[in-house]
């Protein structure tokens, strides 16, 4: 099985991912729930968020079972760090 | 319950056990990243050998400051005397266990060829979706 995505795929789910990121989950749940993350369906624009990403993720593939997942740590730049820890996104 | 494994080149190694899609066990040798802020890192040959679940596409933040764009796939980890259900990241060329599997337990290890690691289980550890028989 091969699971190497195309770039330009992988690059359309971020840019309209982290676009509904920007402007539909941020704004609302930035402070309370930073830190946790969110699991978005690029396709519908649906959204669970969880501390957990698979509990958040179980739950939207419930809805929609044909979802594309983009993931966000809300608050952040990335959602995991190989560098000792993760960098504060400038959003505000 | 306590895990142990080796230090070997300087890496402390611990071996888990990971299920392919038909919820078969296969055995690997995981680095000890605490640098890693993560659950678990496999690189995609082995992702594509065990068949894992797709489950995301994000960003991750790598040592020297840049952002990795890359896919995250779930997985069931048997290691602590329980099944654990991981994320595992697609990065590198080696397996590398971090801090988030790792949380609620004590991390021992003799940095020296052969020196023992254990990892043993502290009260606050997650619980596993099943125990080991």
């Amino acid at each position: 099985m091969k699971l190497t995505l195309p770039l330009f795929l992988r690059r359309n789910i971020r840019s309209r991912g982290h676009y509904i990121y920007r402007t539909r989950v941020r704004p609302l749940h930035h402070p309370a729930r930073k830190g946790e993350m969110v699991e978005i369906d690029v396709i519908s624009g649906d959204y669970e968020i969880d501390p957990d990403p698979i509990a958040a993720q179980k739950r939207l593939r419930a809805r929609r079972p044909n979802a594309r997942l983009w993931g966000e740590r809300i608050g952040y730049r990335a959602s995991y760090s190989y560098a000792g820890g993760l960098t504060e996104d400038d959003d505000d | 319950m306590t895990t142990n494994g080796r230090v070997r080149n300087l890496d402390a190694l611990i071996p888990i056990g990971i299920e392919d899609r038909d919820g078969t066990q296969h055995s690997y040798q995981v680095v000890i990243d605490t640098g890693f802020d993560g659950t678990l890192s496999l690189p995609l040959a082995d992702i594509e050998r065990l068949g894992l679940r797709e489950g995301d596409a994000r960003i991750f933040e790598l040592a020297n400051g840049r952002e990795y764009l890359s896919r995250t796939f779930n997985a069931v980890v048997h290691w602590d005397g329980g099944r654990y259900e991981v994320v595992v990241n697609e990065m590198g060329k080696r397996p590398l266990l971090g801090m988030e599997l790792l949380s609620g337990r004590r991390v021992t290890l003799d940095v020296v060829e052969d020196g023992p690691v254990t990892v043993e289980r502290l009260g606050a550890a997650p619980g596993p979706l099943t125990a080991d028989g």
